[in-house]
């Protein structure tokens, strides 16, 4: 799964097939996270007709997207995959089996749609969506965001090395099982990993772990990981 | 200049808070105006917002939201600029409000005016009833030295006690403390330049003494109750050999014939620390001839013009006679050092002509109606030793 966004080189993706070809193959992942929530289960490639139709949207998402608008890829593309999916139930009239709320498809009646028309309104609606899928995420770990504005680092340099003591924590795969499995921070394992005294993040323990949270569902918090990522600060 | 200042801190506050690029945020959470937000730096914060925001909207965040200790940069920066406020403030306000120097005029009605440190009237006294008729109708309090003298000395041409009979004008100065300086442009000079002015706007032409003295001759005239011009007159008149007593200098008219005692005049016109004197529509000349004859009624009542000038014809020779006086007086005086060491005149033993232009202005009246080629000579020489 590519990391940062700004990184991808646009121009090539969309010119060079084999950069496609590679870039659609990063991206399965994405792909079927997005899909499985959609559809509220488990899908497989090669398995599922759910999958090959929200590839065909990621790609249109590719075809349609301009980087200078601002908006995030992933976002968009996630968007499209959506209604591209709820359009696909529609045409099977699956509607009685359909796995999706209703509001949704009452919502949905376009899938086609350019990034200039994915405007403030839609990237507010998708963010209050990350935002209420957020809150739940932090409840498992007995999170509120009042609790983490309390904690949250007022120093610049605080806050810098705790955001990347949560970086390290959301991306060493084994840490972050141990993270979602006991729904606590491996202090010392921690330590160790990011050379940070352990009273400093005994400090930030909270505000690691609700970064962390964000960082390591990426395909989930589209918008919200880009405000805790370093390399995207504005 | 403090508006400037005021000016220039604004600036730097707006630089240090108002401005550059805001922070962008999402919404969290919302309750009433304080919404919980998830900042582009990575910090979860809750501010107050007051535009209408929902759960998911992106907000701008000004600079201010971002850091705490730019609040303290704007406390910082405010207390300075309370503190420069006031400091220029308070400044201001005792500049305005402390006495500095006093400036005594005596003609009949007796006045003390007191001078901040920029030259303008904060008090005046005025010492008998004359002189409270004169400033009835003035409004002195805030004006400058100068307007107020020619004010004062205009209302007294205008109530008459400044006339063709009453001509004499006696006017004392000094700083408050030892060590003061007096205002800036408080000087013999202007003073007199000042009632000149004042005098031909109100086509008189009168006589006037202006001394300068010291802190400590100020405090001692306060003690015996005496203007400025009056003491330093006092002493004038002890140096020329007269006994004069308080009481004498107070009451004008005998202030005047005090005034007009040649020895007196003698002393007025040598002095060197910081008389001026100027002599109305008669010439110095003419004077000084007429006071070492003796004739001192004579000089009553001239400053009639038309007189004066009938008068200057007769000078011519007088005024040859005069000179000679004048330089057998000095080389009397230059044989006599002590008598100048005494009144602690710098002890300059040069010839007259430099030792008075000195400390001493001398100032003729009306020159062109003496129209004396020979006395005006004797002028410029003199002039020129000073200048």
């Amino acid at each position: 799964m590519p990391e940062w966004e700004p990184e991808w080189p646009w121009q090539r993706i969309k010119d060079e097939p084999s950069v496609r070809e590679d870039f659609l193959k990063e991206s399965q992942p994405f792909i079927r996270h997005v899909t499985n929530q959609v559809c509220h289960r488990i899908l497989d490639w090669g398995r599922d007709e759910e999958l090959s139709e929200a590839l065909i949207a990621f790609n249109e998402a590719i075809d349609h997207y301009e980087e200078k608008r601002g908006v995030p890829f992933l976002a968009y593309a996630r968007l499209l995959i959506k209604r591209r999916l709820i359009d696909y139930y529609r045409r099977k009239k699956l509607r009685a089996a359909l796995p999706l709320d209703q509001e949704d498809v009452g919502q949905a009646v376009e899938i086609h749609m350019g990034v200039q028309e994915f405007r403030e309104k839609e990237q507010n609606l998708e963010r209050a969506l990350e935002v209420q899928e957020y809150a739940k995420v932090l409840e498992e770990y007995n999170l509120k965001f009042n609790d983490i504005v309390k904690v949250s680092p007022k120093h610049r340099d605080t806050r810098e090395t705790l955001l990347r003591v949560a970086r390290i924590l959301a991306d060493d795969p084994e840490l972050w099982s141990q993270v979602e499995r006991k729904k606590k921070i491996p202090m010392q394992a921690l330590a160790l990993r990011s050379q940070v005294h352990p009273k400093v993040l005994e400090r930030g323990r909270k505000f690691i772990l609700a970064v962390a949270v964000l960082i390591a569902h990426q395909n989930d918090f589209i918008y919200l990981r880009e405000y805790v990522l370093p390399d995207r600060k504005g | 200049m403090p508006i400037k200042m005021i000016l220039y801190i604004c600036v730097n506050m707006y630089f240090l808070i108002g401005r550059g690029e805001g922070m962008k945020a999402v919404v969290l959470e919302k309750k009433d105006t304080m919404v919980t937000i998830l900042a582009a730096d990575g910090s979860f914060q809750k501010i107050r917002y007051r535009k209408p925001v929902g759960v998911g909207s992106e907000i701008e965040l000004a600079k201010i939201h971002q850091h705490r200790p730019n609040w303290r940069v704007i406390t910082s920066v405010a207390a300075i600029l309370i503190f420069t406020l006031i400091g220029s403030m308070s400044w201001s306000f005792y500049q305005a409000t402390t006495a500095v120097a006093m400036i005594s005029v005596d003609i009949n009605p007796r006045l003390q005016l007191t001078l901040n440190q920029k030259g303008e009237i904060i008090q005046f006294e005025a010492l008998n009833s004359d002189a409270e008729d004169v400033v009835k109708g003035l409004e002195l309090k805030g004006k400058s030295w100068d307007q107020a003298l020619e004010n004062i000395i205009e209302q007294s041409v205008t109530l008459n006690y400044l006339n063709s009979d009453h001509n004499w004008v006696l006017v004392g100065y000094s700083p408050l403390k030892e060590g003061k300086e007096v205002p800036k442009g408080v000087t013999s000079d202007d003073i007199a330049q000042s009632i000149e002015s004042a005098a031909q706007a109100e086509k008189v032409n009168p006589n006037f003494a202006v001394y300068q003295l010291g802190a400590d001759e100020q405090t001692q005239a306060k003690k015996q109750g005496l203007t400025l011009g009056e003491y330093a007159l006092i002493n004038t008149a002890k140096n020329a050999g007269i006994q004069a007593e308080n009481s004498t200098v107070k009451s004008t008219d005998e202030r005047v014939n005090l005034l007009e005692q040649p020895q007196v005049q003698e002393e007025l016109t040598k002095k060197n620390n910081g008389v001026s004197i100027h002599k109305g529509s008669l010439g110095e000349g003419s004077k000084a001839e007429s006071g070492i004859k003796g004739n001192s009624k004579q000089i009553k009542g001239n400053s009639n013009g038309i007189q004066s000038k009938d008068r200057s014809k007769n000078n011519a020779q007088d005024n040859k006679q005069w000179g000679k006086e004048q330089r057998k007086l000095e080389e009397i005086k230059d044989g006599n050092p002590d008598k100048q060491g005494e009144r602690g005149s710098q002890g300059n033993q040069d010839e007259q002509g430099e030792r008075r232009s000195q400390g001493s202005r001398v100032e003729q009246g009306n020159q062109g109606e003496q129209g004396n080629q020979d006395e005006q000579g004797n002028q410029n020489e003199q002039g020129n030793q000073g200048k």
